[in-house]
């Protein structure tokens, strides 16, 4: 076999440019190897370096493994011409085989990014979740329950401004008396837990914000507490009488009397201040839009939360969470790569006392922005540590594909449709059949004035009207029309790279950027705005490449297809306040954004599943 | 004068652990083995298909290769012979070398050889004083005969590129016909050795390695500019560390306020015509007054953003070098013509600009910038890193066939015994370059790169020695 290794950019051989390195600065004696024929590397977006793997033959059936490939052993994938890592991870398998007198490795590694599976924490960014809320002394004329939220308008101190969808009702019910100190309250009882089990790592709060509401004013206070772990509790807020109209307000650390920066949980509770009364009628005083803002710091450890006014508090980036991340779970783990922020991408639930893994943060947080992605990547240098990416697909092509590749695209037409033809079922149990029509292009364009149908059976849906079941009616076929064909395009020679502007062999490719099929061969595309098309214009999701093909295979993305998409940031608001709407008081667990999302794909799978059974 | 076909214990050896060819005095080799001689002719190339056509000068492989031998042994006496028969079956059923020289040829060579068994023929004959037994051995190889081992230098490497020889290191000519991994030997305890740092080290060995120039520039040379409030240029700044005694100084004033104010540094460098085309490693010389994250995104062309470059915020305010990515020349374009024209196709350079900002952390602080360089990073480049200094006299050897570096007490090429060094390592990250025959091969080696710990100034001159085999694919 002939192999190239001249200043030249084709015909190189990854056995003479590629190195397989295992063990490096870990193992007693490393090992580095020419690319083994079947060495196959895996590059995946959302996650960065994937798997590796390959085989290693190895002398000496009677001796012992090699110290290098011990499970846990750093594997590292570095090109020879440049000294650059193109994949960096850990031995997962040895795969230890022998047959006869021969012994082989089939090792198998998974990227660095795995790391930040096993590493665990309690976390909290942002909490606005009924279910952490306990009730606090027990006023049994009156127990605490959990309202809808009704009474209440959006706080003015969140920085989403999302219409409550829960309270914490105290009644007062008719007759009841309310002796003189009488009290009732509500304690946010998980981060009181969590500094019980594990005071180092209960995550410490920066901010509060409440609003109060009472049906009638009375000599009863709204006091708001603050738990520290060393300070005993500072009193937040204390207003000597409830108002009838609500009335919110926010403390920080750093202002006022919260000065500790231990603070772990709050209370909030009525006191009984005047004298002892007997109610006339049935009254009840409200606590609602209760948001708690864990304390959050940036990639060196220094605390990020907004401070620069009153509403900035809430305010919860995409990128600040991943900052955070670096700070804390991940530091010493990964370095900062691109950390993009995206002002117009605000959380709203991010809240983890049970615990969480750092890739589950990541995951949570990627759910918001579907046009970023988190990748972590080898280092640039042999004692660095990986790099975490939190960044944009971005707008133009990094890679134009011509016609020397092979591609394949699949899907996209098979449900070509303008047209749903829906079965539902009234309130009254009559079964009724509706039509919802959309205008779709590529129909109207192919199939000129006709009608393409699906059949959506909504039967089992329970009860509805008209207009509900032509609403899902349009999401499905919205969803189809959004569903591009997706494919795979195998590229074996070098391919210009546009954004680094060099030309790269195919192990150099990397996921995470648009790629456009056939355009002019290494043509540079300008900067030109492109949309996912499903035609021409790509996401690329993953690259597998094989040394022993020396090709790598890209899968294609045509769009609309990542579950990440289901709530695009536009309807963001507008999904949440309907899923808001939706609940009920007894299910009053706030509609966090990962579960409307949750909620949308289950129910386009069970479009999907209709679909596919009447078909 | 006759073939010498031996198997030596070592390649470079020329003492017979048994003789192939045996010719004790007073008897006549009169016969021709089988008419064929030594054939070396199973040396597969271009994987059954043309290669690939590329630049003129690109370097093909071979990778394996098997020898047939032939065997003639003589011995004084019967049980002699079968004693010689015994000895080769022994020592070819290890790993085993061959020595080879042609007949009537001047010049040794070494086949490292893989185990095997011979075939030997067998006459049975009536009674006579001694013996000859014919055969062959049939044995896979490596892929090139092994010359003598060839040492350049030790040659002094300064690190100051206000100097022309600055980086430099050149292999003239090596024999052979092949490309051959080198071996780097460095006993500078006192200054490459001597701290925390990596030490690049790259080749360029197509083209005319010689006339490859341009490759520096002084962050002077270029034109410092700021944008935004909070950060302010000098340019040129003294400082006589600095290579040619200037640079350009960043002021970052306490009241910056991040990343939407940047100083930055735009120059183009000389680096043009028929050597330029390749890919380089973009490298900048820089110090900054506080432990702080600073940030360097490169823009090659006006066009091309290369990944930005942090500093991490736990490394130092020492001056050292920092790698900043990769960037190909001619930018954006294939680097040679399809087309087959008679004339070279050259590259012009592109204008990089570098882009510095720093997290605002509300210090007062400075960012210099000695010079950039261009590194060629097509062929083989690498860095090693040092965990820390070495004792006196340790050695430090880059082996280009097992791609590893070693620290050792003593030199390995001459110490009868050497020991690790210590709880320093050496970590080898890239490609140890190969050089290419018939040409002056290019080493690059710089110092310093990319650390944490203590970098050596620019004014050491590390002294490296460079030893090679020549390789053959057939026999020199």
């Amino acid at each position: 076999m002939a192999t190239m290794i001249g200043r030249n950019v084709a015909g190189l051989q990854p056995s003479t440019v590629l190195q397989v390195q295992i063990g490096r600065g870990v193992a007693a004696r490393s090992i580095s190897i020419p690319a083994p024929d079947d060495l196959q590397i895996t590059w995946t977006v959302p996650g960065g370096d994937d798997t590796c793997s390959f085989t290693l033959p190895w002398p000496g059936a009677t001796s012992a493994r090699p110290d290098a490939l011990t499970p846990g052993m750093p594997v590292r994938v570095v090109d020879c011409r440049s000294g650059e890592i193109q994949w960096q991870g850990r031995v997962v398998d040895p795969g230890t085989h022998q047959s006869g007198g021969e012994r082989t490795f089939h090792v198998e590694a998974v990227g660095s990014r795995h790391d930040a599976e096993r590493i665990a924490t309690l976390k909290n960014y942002i909490d606005r979740d009924p279910a952490n809320w306990r009730p606090l002394y027990d006023w049994k004329q009156g127990p605490m329950t959990v309202g809808d939220g009704e009474a209440f308008t959006a706080s003015g101190t969140d920085a989403l401004a999302i219409d409550p969808s829960w309270d914490l009702t105290f009644p007062l019910p008719q007759n009841s008396t309310t002796t003189t100190g009488a009290k009732a309250g509500a304690s946010y009882l998980v981060g009181y837990g969590a500094a019980l089990g594990l005071p180092n790592e209960a995550p410490r709060l920066f901010a509060v914000a409440w609003d109060i509401l009472a049906s009638v004013a009375a000599s009863t206070s709204a006091e708001v507490n603050l738990g520290t772990l060393g300070a005993g509790t500072i009193n937040l807020y204390l207003l000597a009488a409830w108002p009838t109209v609500q009335t919110g307000s926010l403390a920080r650390q750093g202002f006022g009397v919260w000065t500790s920066t231990d603070g772990i949980y709050w209370t909030v509770r009525w006191v009984r201040t005047g004298g002892s009364v007997t109610n006339a009628a049935d009254q009840w005083l409200s606590w609602a839009n209760l948001i708690t803002v864990g304390r959050r710091v940036d990639r060196y450890g220094v605390v990020s939360n907004r401070t620069t006014s009153g509403i900035a508090e809430t305010t919860l980036y995409c990128s600040d969470v991943v900052e955070d991340l670096l700070g804390t779970m991940l530091d010493g783990v990964f370095v900062a790569g691109t950390v993009t922020q995206d002002p117009s991408i605000l959380i709203d639930q991010a809240c983890w006392y049970k615990g969480i893994t750092a890739t589950g943060v990541l995951e949570h947080v990627a759910g918001y922005d579907a046009d970023s992605y988190w990748a972590v990547w080898a280092p640039a240098t042999s004692s660095g540590l990986p790099r975490l990416d939190w960044r944009k697909w971005g707008t133009t092509a990094r890679y134009v594909l011509d016609g020397s590749t092979d591609y394949e695209l699949a899907g996209g037409a098979d449900l070509l449709a303008n047209s749903a033809l829906i079965a539902w079922e009234r309130g009254n149990g009559i079964p009724q059949t509706t039509r919802a029509t959309v205008t779709n292009p590529a129909v109207s364009r192919m199939f000129p004035g006709a009608t393409r149908d699906i059949v959506l059976d909504l039967s089992d849906r329970g009860p509805m009207d008209g207009p509900q079941a032509r609403t899902l009616g349009y999401e499905a076929l919205t969803e189809l029309a959004a569903d591009r064909s997706s494919g795979s395009a195998t590229v074996r020679g070098t391919i210009m790279d546009d954004a680094a502007g060099r030309l790269v062999q195919p192990w150099e490719i990397r996921p995470g950027s648009p790629v456009r099929l056939g355009g002019p061969p290494q043509q540079y595309t300008g900067g030109v705005p492109l949309r996912y098309d499903g035609e021409t214009t790509f996401k690329l999701t993953q690259v597998t490449y094989s040394a022993g093909s020396n090709a790598a295979v890209l899968s294609l993305d045509g769009g609309s297809r990542t579950a990440a998409k289901e709530v695009p940031k536009s309807n963001r608001r507008h999904a949440l306040a309907a899923a808001h709407a939706a609940h009920t008081a007894h299910t009053a667990h706030l509609a966090a954004a990962a579960r409307a999302h949750a909620a949308a794909v289950a129910h386009r799978a069970h479009v999907a599943h209709r679909l596919h059974l009447l078909r | 004068m006759a073939a010498i076909l031996q198997i030596v214990a070592s390649v470079g050896s020329t003492t017979a652990l048994l003789d192939l060819n045996d010719n004790p005095a007073g008897i006549l080799i009169q016969k021709d083995v089988g008419g064929g001689g030594l054939s070396l002719g199973d040396v597969t190339g271009a994987d059954g298909g043309m290669p690939v056509w590329s630049l003129p000068d690109s370097i093909t492989e071979v990778t394996t290769r098997r020898i047939t031998v032939p065997v003639t042994l003589f011995a004084t006496t019967i049980d002699g012979l079968g004693t010689k028969v015994q000895t080769l079956v022994k020592l070819v059923s290890k790993p085993w070398i061959l020595r080879v020289r042609r007949s009537g040829a001047t010049v040794d060579s070494w086949l490292r050889c893989y185990p095997c068994i011979p075939q030997m023929g067998s006459e049975i004959t009536g009674s006579h004083g001694g013996g000859v037994v014919v055969g062959v051995i049939s044995a896979a190889t490596e892929p090139y005969g092994y010359g003598a081992r060839v040492d350049a230098g030790p040659t002094s490497v300064g690190q100051a590129p206000n100097v022309s020889t600055a980086f430099v290191l050149d292999v003239s000519a090596p024999a052979g016909d092949a490309p051959t991994p080198a071996v780097l030997r460095c006993s500078d305890t006192t200054n490459l050795l001597g701290g925390a740092h990596g030490t690049l080290v790259a080749v360029r060995r197509s083209g005319v390695p010689t006339s490859l120039t341009g490759l520096y520039a002084s962050a002077d040379a270029g034109a410092g500019a700021v944008f935004g409030a909070g950060v302010t240029v000098t340019d040129p700044f003294a400082d006589a560390t600095f290579s040619g005694g200037s640079g350009v100084r960043f002021s970052f004033t306490s009241g910056y306020a991040g990343s939407a104010a940047y100083g930055w540094i735009t120059y183009t460098p000389t680096l043009t015509g028929a050597e330029a085309p390749g890919v380089y490693k973009l490298l900048a010389r820089v110090r900054r007054s506080a432990a702080e994250d600073v940030t360097f995104a490169p823009l090659i062309a006006a066009t091309y953003s290369l990944d930005p470059v942090t500093f991490p915020n736990d490394s130092g305010t020492n001056t050292r070098v920092i790698d900043l990515g990769l960037v190909q020349l001619p930018a954006g374009q294939p680097q040679q013509l399809a087309a087959p024209t008679a004339t070279t196709y050259g590259a012009a350079p592109p204008t990089i600009e570098v882009r510095i900002t720093k997290g605002a952390t509300g210090v007062a602080s400075t960012v210099d910038v000695d010079w950039f360089a261009l590194i060629p990073a097509d062929e083989d480049l690498g860095v090693v890193y040092q965990s820390g200094a070495a004792a006196a006299g340790v050695w430090m050897t880059l082996d280009g066939y097992a791609q590893e570096a070693y620290l050792t007490t003593g030199d390995p090429f001459l110490a009868a015994s050497t020991a690790h060094a210590g709880t320093i390592s050496a970590d080898w990250l890239g490609g140890i370059p190969r050089l290419y025959p018939g040409i002056t091969n290019r080493l690059y080696i710089m110092a310093g790169l990319n650390v944490e710990g203590t970098p050596p100034a620019n004014t050491i001159t590390p002294a490296f020695t460079v030893s090679y085999w020549p390789r053959y694919t057939w026999l020199p």
